[in-house]
């Protein structure tokens, strides 16, 4: 049999993991929006002095609120990022909250820039995408030095007062628990197939050959064991691609 | 404070089981190293006694004992009433005397063996990171190699060196390599401190640095991984060369 008549209902069962997969992404921006309205609101028009303060409370009732939702709980992190001295008089200033064996606890960064620890997110893209071209993003995986210091898929989007850019809301999406929840949709396709971020870089695979976070091609190029066959586009960049056998 | 929720390198220093468990000197060093490493800052107000005292698993004596040493090492200043409490002072020459003490507990075979582990972990991060970073890892890169070139003084070149490694293995997407490699930050970032000191070897390493993100960047894994056992090698032999100079014993035997 060849590749394109066993394709027909393969391409069905591809789009509708595609489909599963924007969907997932799609509310965990909607969580989003909700969050960043709660923080321009609690930043007011233009920051002050005790920004900070106002941010945290309303800050923490939310992203405690997000991540002890247990509705197949996708997300392990959430909180929001300043950009330079936009909260904290010339210092970077995050407020974060990560769910840990099914507690909320609060995440310290060091954001001090003496440190050897220092964490900058500003050159990291979930942080770098929304700054400069004002979008949302969906980052990853990665591995998140001087953050979660593992393997982490970030959604993030601007928060702005008065047309300037005040820094992101964002959230951890848990990454095991998603990469076992696709790949167990992918095997179900009949045909190999892996998801991948919008550089081709897997999420999470149907195949033993391409794990989380690794490449659908070497950096170098050269040979991989399969051929792309067809690609189904979701959210963000994100695709579902089938691979021959 | 809760262990787990702070950043790897924080845990690492401040809550990685003490080897000694109980003495004032191992307290005295773990609380020391959180300082030069900046993981405790300048000006930061330490926890309670009580608190840290918990953290370290050792009497609240033990650890007031170690804070009077560091408070007459000026390290450690202690206000009194409203809003007092114990702050972080780091004065200059800390970072080269930690680093020379630090050294001293290590015999030549422990440094070479220590360097050997290093190699392990970035020799093999930067062989996967060639086949596997992306585009933003090799910026990275990059740029962590140009604030090796660009850095002033040792404690810039020592905090760019601990950051390109790191990066590495970050780029070579092994959560328990970037484990190791900060692990390892640990450990080295403040030994290399003495090496920096040297323009040279500061610059010699950047070189390096700039090579291996440029055999990540075109994939070429063999290369990357000959080149990361050179930066480390760089090194290793400069501090054996520094502490085969020293006088003194070498550290206490350790207990296995």
């Amino acid at each position: 049999m060849n590749d394109s008549a066993a394709l027909g209902p393969v391409h069905a069962q591809a789009e509708r993991v595609a489909r599963s997969v924007s969907e997932t992404l799609e509310g965990i921006f909607t969580e989003l929006v909700a969050l960043s309205d709660i923080a321009t609101g609690a930043l007011g028009s233009g920051g002050t002095e005790r920004a900070g303060d106002a941010l945290r409370r309303p800050l923490e009732h939310s992203c405690r609120a997000l991540l002890a939702q247990d509705r197949g709980s996708a997300l392990s992190g959430a909180g929001f990022a300043a950009d330079y001295g936009r909260v904290a008089p010339a210092h970077l200033w995050m407020a974060w909250w990560v769910r840990r064996d099914g507690v909320v606890r609060e995440k310290r960064h060091t954001l001090n820039p003496e440190s050897d620890a220092f964490y900058d997110y500003r050159h990291a893209a979930w942080f770098d995408i929304p700054r400069t071209a004002g979008a949302r993003a969906v980052v990853g995986p990665y591995i998140d030095s001087w953050g979660t210091d593992d393997f982490t898929i970030t959604a993030s989007a601007p928060v702005v007062v008065d047309d300037e850019f005040i820094g992101v809301v964002a959230a951890d999406l848990a990454v095991r628990q998603m990469e076992i929840a696709i790949s167990r949709q992918l095997r179900a396709i009949d045909a190999p197939a892996v998801l991948v971020n919008s550089e081709d870089r897997v999420v999470a695979s149907g195949v033993p050959e391409l794990t989380t976070g690794l490449r659908l091609s070497p950096r170098a190029g050269g040979e991989t064991r399969r051929s792309e066959l067809a690609r189904h586009d979701a959210a963000y960049g994100w695709s579902v691609v089938l691979l021959s056998r | 404070m809760t262990g787990d929720l702070l950043s790897t390198l924080t845990r690492q220093v401040l809550f990685a089981p003490l080897g000694a468990p109980g003495r004032t000197e191992a307290v005295l060093d773990r609380l020391r190293t959180a300082i030069a490493l900046g993981v405790l800052a300048e000006g930061e107000q330490l926890p309670p006694e009580t608190e840290l005292a918990a953290q370290f698993n050792v009497s609240p004596v033990t650890l007031r004992d170690a804070l009077g040493v560091l408070r007459s090492e000026g390290i450690v200043e202690t206000r009194r009433g409203r809003g007092g409490g114990s702050f972080v002072r780091v004065p200059d020459r800390l970072h080269i005397e930690h680093a020379e003490a630090q050294l001293a507990q290590f015999s030549p075979v422990d440094l070479r063996d220590l360097a050997d582990w290093r190699c392990a972990v970035s020799a093999t991060a930067a062989e996967l990171a060639a086949e596997r970073a992306s585009d933003q890892n090799v910026e990275t890169l990059v740029a962590t190699a140009r604030q090796m070139e660009a850095a002033a003084d040792e404690v810039g070149a020592r905090r760019a060196d601990a950051r390109f490694h790191i990066e590495l293995a970050a780029a070579a997407q092994s959560a328990r390599l970037s484990g190791a490699a900060i692990s390892l930050q640990v450990t080295y970032a403040p030994l290399v401190t003495l090496v920096y000191r040297d323009v040279d070897t500061r610059s010699a390493v950047a070189g390096l640095f700039g090579q291996i993100a440029e055999a990540v960047q075109d994939g070429i894994g063999d290369e990357a991984r000959q080149l990361t056992r050179q930066a480390v090698t760089a090194t290793r032999d400069s501090l054996l060369e520094l502490r085969l100079g020293m006088s003194g014993s070498a550290g206490e035997e350790p207990s296995r």
